[in-house]
């Protein structure tokens, strides 16, 4: 009575098995590479602490 | 089981199952609110509401769909069965709120309905890191949506349990498009591995357990039965069979469930008529066959319920030849009596 219930359940979950790890590590790899703040060593940039001189 | 119509059949269990079902959901959505408020302080109500939502449904859905083969796995897991719907309702609900707010947030200030730019305004479907991510999610909604609107027994019992199962196992789907849509989404715009890592545990957990739990019970399907004599065929020791519980063997591809209780043997159909669950995996209680995922009830001579409710399932012929357990695989009607093999005065066959 289930028997064909159970053989779909099984497909679909198979296709999803293969499918989703697949998506989910091409979307990882694939992602943009944000650019990230460039913290420069350059000390001119940065505002002094206070009461430090040059 | 129900024999009148009735709303909801409240009872103590579905009262603690959903107290503590709405708990949980409230103490997440306030930790998760109250801890991205103090890291990100910058952060709108609106972005928080749509976080939390959004990731507390997506970690109901796994719940979700983890309970089915954990059930299988071992029986503890029952008590989560029970109401599992409420969970499935209670996904759609937290899913609608993330959906209503993301709308609200990205899609109702400009000139365009924000339905309709929700449906047009990102057609970019070459390209995975520019993926229009948010009509996956609208899709896994509606999906949810259609399953939680039929999710009370009055469309079960109308639409028949196997067109309510099919119905229901679009709920793969859902999740399917949900992964696609964090994936797709969240972890485009959010490069902290955790966020990452999460997802991908979630989707290894759901795979593992389904995986596992499609072995065992590929173990009964596959199981080789003894051989046929005069039409019964040979299908399991007496000492198999624990005391009031059963075992399942497979018969011409359907599930039969053989019960030992009282000196006596009875087969019935191993699917329950209200969700088609396991008859097999339940016990005899009150001289009832009891169904583990709801407590629907059968008796094992006849299959019928007991009065005044009305349910049947099939029955089988049964011998006791040896110490083991004959079978008629050709299915009685629903609700036909079959005497009881009687344990210690086992037929001697032709």
């Amino acid at each position: 009575m289930i028997q064909p219930l159970r053989k779909i359940h099984r497909r679909v979950f198979f296709v999803l098995a293969l499918l989703l790890p697949a998506l989910f590590l091409s979307g990882i790899a694939f992602r943009y590479s944000w650019p990230t703040a460039n913290m420069s060593r350059n000390p001119t940039t940065h505002p002094l602490p206070s009461g430090a001189t040059p | 089981m129900s024999h009148q119509y009735q709303a909801i059949a409240w009872n103590r269990q579905k009262r603690v199952y959903d107290l503590v079902l709405a708990a949980g959901v409230t103490l997440y959505l306030t930790l998760f609110i109250g801890v991205s408020a103090f890291l990100f302080p910058y952060a709108t109500a609106k972005t928080l509401i749509i976080r939390a939502a959004g990731s507390s449904a997506f970690l109901l859905l796994h719940i979700v769909l983890c309970i089915g083969p954990l059930c299988r796995l071992d029986t503890k897991f029952l008590p989560l069965l029970y109401n599992r719907r409420h969970l499935g309702v209670l996904t759609f609900l937290l899913g609608a709120i993330h959906s209503v707010a993301a709308i609200r947030q990205f899609h109702s200030l400009g000139d365009k309905d924000p339905l309709v730019s929700l449906l047009t305004s990102n057609q970019d479907f070459g390209s995975l890191p520019d993926f229009p991510f948010q009509q996956l999610g609208f899709l896994a909604l509606v999906i949810l949506f259609l399953m939680a609107a039929t999710s009370h027994d009055f469309w079960l019992r109308n639409l028949t349990p196997p067109v309510w199962k099919t119905l229901h196992m679009l709920v793969y789907v859902a999740y399917a498009l949900l992964v696609a849509h964090v994936t797709l989404g969240l972890l485009q715009s959010e490069t902290s591995p955790l966020f990452a890592v999460g997802t991908g545990v979630g989707l290894f957990t759901v795979i593992t357990l389904h995986v596992a739990a499609a072995r065992r019970e590929a173990k009964v399907d596959w199981k080789t039965l003894g051989p046929a004599a005069e039409g019964f065929v040979n299908a399991c020791a007496l000492t198999e069979i624990p005391e009031k519980c059963a075992t399942v063997v497979s018969l011409n591809g359907e599930r039969v469930a053989i019960f030992k209780y009282d000196g006596k043997i009875s087969a019935i159909s191993n699917v329950c008529r209200h969700q088609n669950g396991p008859l097999g995996e339940g016990k005899i209680i009150d001289g009832c066959v009891t169904c583990p995922w709801h407590g629907y009830q059968y008796l094992p001579e006849d299959g019928a319920s007991p009065p005044p409710f009305t349910e049947k399932v099939c029955t089988f012929q049964t011998r006791i030849v040896d110490g083991r357990v004959w079978i008629d695989p050709r299915p009685k009607p629903p609700g036909t009596r079959v005497e009881p093999s009687l344990i210690g005065t086992s037929e001697v066959m032709a």
